[in-house]
């Protein structure tokens, strides 16, 4: 707990071991839900395709439906599929690293466009002596 | 005389352009004009706000940056003679916070860390709005920073609470990783098993953080209290002081704040408040509220319960919470705002 908690004189400290000891004893009785605790957030992250990046390995595709050979030709491409994998999951991350650096010049191009075109109406309309009310508008950090 | 203030970025309902709106409503009611430049200027603050290409440093005045990213601000305040320049420091969201999402933004914040330390010598005064906030100042090389909170509009008296509150959780701010929000919702799935009628309401705007907003709302869907679970966006103060009033508790899990407007906001409207320990959160509540360990679900989630559901655990919180007020009430900051600003005022004279 602070140190201000302790100098405002109320008594949080008896409280938190308090919150602590129902906290192990659920914990001691099952209650708490591990599918809860431990869902990694990151999961949720958005995969490549719904990012806007389309490149990713299909190796479902290599198969060959060819009367009688084809089960042996589909086993031959997952083999060799398998012995290529890193080389060819590095070169999809690239390809998609590429992708994701393009996107995001193209947004930063897009927004510096917007600007641009609301900074020349502004100027325009100065020039013309009308009221323009605004200023040149763009996005806030976050703090 | 004058003095007037350089931001980064000026917005409705950003923290630091409402400091800035703020101090120069004090300092104008002692006789200090001043005006606001700022390198982006939200329409809606186009009659209070200036664009930065139109700052000149006056001859008669002094300059506050308000320091919170890198911005061209930065430069233009580096045109201001060093003892007419004050900084004030906001703090910086790191940037591991915001790479994945925000690559561009991460490198501005990155960049205003870097070339801080070159402000130390040159600004006559330093300000920081916590003590965790001048710690950093004076790890970058700043001496005598001064630290004033930050300046709200407090009602006089903190809100009464009905008896019984709705099980209803808060969390106010914007919708970026750095807020944590994945941890807000992990507890509050913890509760909603205790308490079914337990709701959570985010308040807040993702501008920019579309992924990370997407991300929390399968999140939610994972943890099966998507029903429970309401993000509102960016709404108005009215409504997010209706939001405030008809909630039970006030969640915080940021993984790094400066100060945290909204702790304060909260306490005001006589709602408890739960926090994860982060920056400078601990501090602001100076023991209006509940401190629990960083990310430590289990924990949060029964300190919700126990304050949604126990009247002496509420008023307990409520006496430390009457307790920081006070000393956050504008008419304590406000001498604090004039005195760390008189060597700079005196020095312009």
């Amino acid at each position: 707990m602070s140190d201000e908690a302790h100098s405002g004189g109320i008594d949080v400290d008896r409280l938190m071991d308090d919150l602590k000891r129902r906290v192990a004893a659920r914990r001691a009785a099952g209650e708490l839900d591990p599918r809860v605790l431990d869902l990694p957030f990151s999961a949720m992250e958005e995969p490549p395709d719904a990012a806007g990046v389309a490149v990713r390995l299909r190796p479902e595709t290599a198969y060959s439906s060819k009367r009688g050979v084809g089960q042996a030709i589909t086993l031959a491409k997952r083999v060799q599929i398998k012995f290529l994998f890193h080389f060819l999951n590095d070169l999809v991350e690239q390809i998609n690293r590429a992708l994701r650096r393009t996107d995001e010049r193209l947004e930063r191009q897009e927004t510096t466009i917007q600007r641009l075109q609301a900074r020349v109406e502004r100027l325009e309309a100065e020039h013309r002596g009308e009221p323009t009310g605004a200023n040149d508008a763009g996005d806030h950090p976050p703090r | 005389m004058r003095l007037d203030q350089l931001v980064a970025a000026a917005a409705p309902a950003d923290a630091v352009t409402n400091q800035a709106l703020a101090w120069q409503r004090v300092l104008a009611e002692h006789g200090i004009g001043g005006e606001i430049h700022a390198e982006h200027v939200h329409p809606q603050l186009a009659d209070r706000v200036h664009p930065l290409e139109r700052f000149r440093p006056a001859g008669d005045g002094a300059c506050l940056l308000r320091y919170s990213i890198w911005s061209t601000a930065l430069e233009r305040a580096r045109s201001v003679e060093p003892r007419r320049l004050g900084l004030l420091y906001h703090n910086i969201t790191p940037a591991g916070l915001l790479r994945a999402e925000q690559p561009a933004l991460a490198e501005l914040c990155d960049r205003g860390r870097r070339e801080l330390p070159d402000f130390a010598e040159r600004a006559r005064v330093a300000i920081a709005d916590s003590r965790f906030n001048a710690a950093e100042l004076e790890g970058a090389g700043f001496t005598d920073v001064r630290v004033v909170p930050l300046l709200l509009d407090l009602p006089a008296q903190s809100a009464a609470r009905e008896a019984e509150p709705a099980p209803a959780v808060v969390s106010v701010g914007r919708v970026v990783p750095s807020k944590r929000l994945e941890e807000a919702l992990r507890a509050f799935a913890l509760l909603h098993d205790r308490l079914p009628a337990a709701r959570m309401e985010l308040v807040g705007n993702w501008d920019g953080f579309d992924r990370y907003r997407a991300a929390l709302g399968r999140f939610a869907t994972a943890l099966g209290v998507e029903d429970a679970v309401t993000f509102h966006g960016r709404v108005s103060d009215a409504q997010r002081n209706a939001i405030y009033d008809r909630a039970g508790v006030y969640l915080c899990t940021s993984a790094h704040e400066g100060f945290c407007a909204p702790l304060v906001e909260a306490m005001s409207r006589g709602l408890a408040v739960v926090a994860h320990d982060a920056g400078a959160v601990s501090e602001t509540l100076g023991g209006g509220g509940l401190v629990i360990p960083r990310a430590d679900a289990a924990l949060t989630a029964e300190a919700l319960e126990a304050v949604l559901t126990r009247a002496d655990v509420r008023g307990l919180i409520a006496d430390g919470a009457r307790r920081r007020l006070h000393d956050l009430r504008p008419a304590a900051v406000e001498p604090l705002i004039l005195d760390a600003l008189a060597p700079l005022l005196e020095a312009a004279a």
